[in-house]
């Protein structure tokens, strides 16, 4: 089954790339560098999709003390905290040609950069504690408080209109992304649960 | 407004590469615990049955289809035809 996921996941990335360099014109007003957005984009919503997931793991771990939540709520954080740091990163390389430099201290960029670093944080408390329960527990209490820091980075600038070869080229790019996102889910829950069956 | 193709070419780039390393560490993972299970298959089956079996093989060589034996688990010694005098 992860063999057939890993496929898709190839194909679905190469119609992203087909999509993104190929289909999608030249944008009239940012010129190529737009096409940075089909990365940057999908990444923070797949980020954020991952962010829900430990919110949701963690909220069923302290209810149900499954071990399964807690391996998925400890995949999807770090899986997360990668795209967020495609995001941060792609969000930089797009500024600097756009409007002149590669960060600003705005509230949507500075509470994304808040957003890493408490998930990089989650991590960091599970790799502190030793036994493995308690650590379980601490991280599912950051992965909830985290989860507060989410809205205020779905802020939109404003309203905009989108046609629709760029709207399909960024759901193909997201629907990659979040098949890129399963995909390395599914393997680092496998990977968790052989490492503990390893430990004990 | 200018192309800035290499801006482009960056940001794709740098998702490739922490896409890609991340990968990379799963499977470096994944290898890690298969050695792992291999190393705690001999020594488990030495435990049970009380000591290692080599069918009359060198300890140098091992029977086809079972894994390299663990130091420390045994005691066994070389054979005598392998074995050399001192200098």
């Amino acid at each position: 089954m992860t063999r057939t996921l890993g496929w898709l996941v190839v194909l679905a990335l190469v119609a992203g790339l087909v999509m993104g360099f190929l289909v999608a014109p030249r944008d009239a007003a940012q010129g190529n560098v737009q096409r940075i957005m089909y990365v940057h984009v999908p990444s923070v919503l797949v980020a954020y999709l991952a962010f829900a997931v430990v919110l949701l793991a963690s909220i069923v771990y302290l209810t149900t003390r499954r071990e399964s939540a807690d391996r998925i709520g400890h995949a999807s954080a770090e899986v997360g905290v990668l795209f967020t740091g495609i995001t941060i990163a792609s969000g930089a390389i797009w500024g600097k040609p756009t409007w002149g430099t590669w960060w600003t201290w705005d509230a949507r960029l500075t509470s994304v950069a808040v957003l890493f670093v408490m998930y990089l944080g989650y991590l960091l408390v599970r790799g502190m504690v030793d036994d493995r329960e308690r650590a379980a527990r601490y991280s599912a209490v950051v992965g909830i408080v985290a989860a507060l820091d989410q809205p205020p980075t779905m802020l939109k600038p404003g309203p905009s209109t989108m046609p629709g070869v760029f709207a399909a080229t960024l759901l193909v790019n997201l629907a990659a992304l979040a098949l890129v996102y399963v995909f390395l889910v599914t393997k680092r829950v496998a990977l968790l649960r052989r490492e503990e069956e390893a430990l004990a | 407004m200018p192309d800035n193709w290499s801006f482009v070419i960056a940001a794709y780039l740098l998702a490739a590469v922490v896409l890609g390393a991340y990968w990379r560490h799963l499977v470096k993972k994944e290898r890690e615990l298969e050695v792992h299970d291999r190393m705690d298959r001999p020594v488990q089956s030495t435990q049970s049955m009380g000591g290692p079996v080599n069918q009359g093989l060198p300890v140098n060589q091992s029977v086809k289809g079972t894994q390299p034996r663990v130091p420390g688990t045994g005691h066994l010694r070389s054979e005598p035809s392998t074995r050399r005098p001192l200098p």
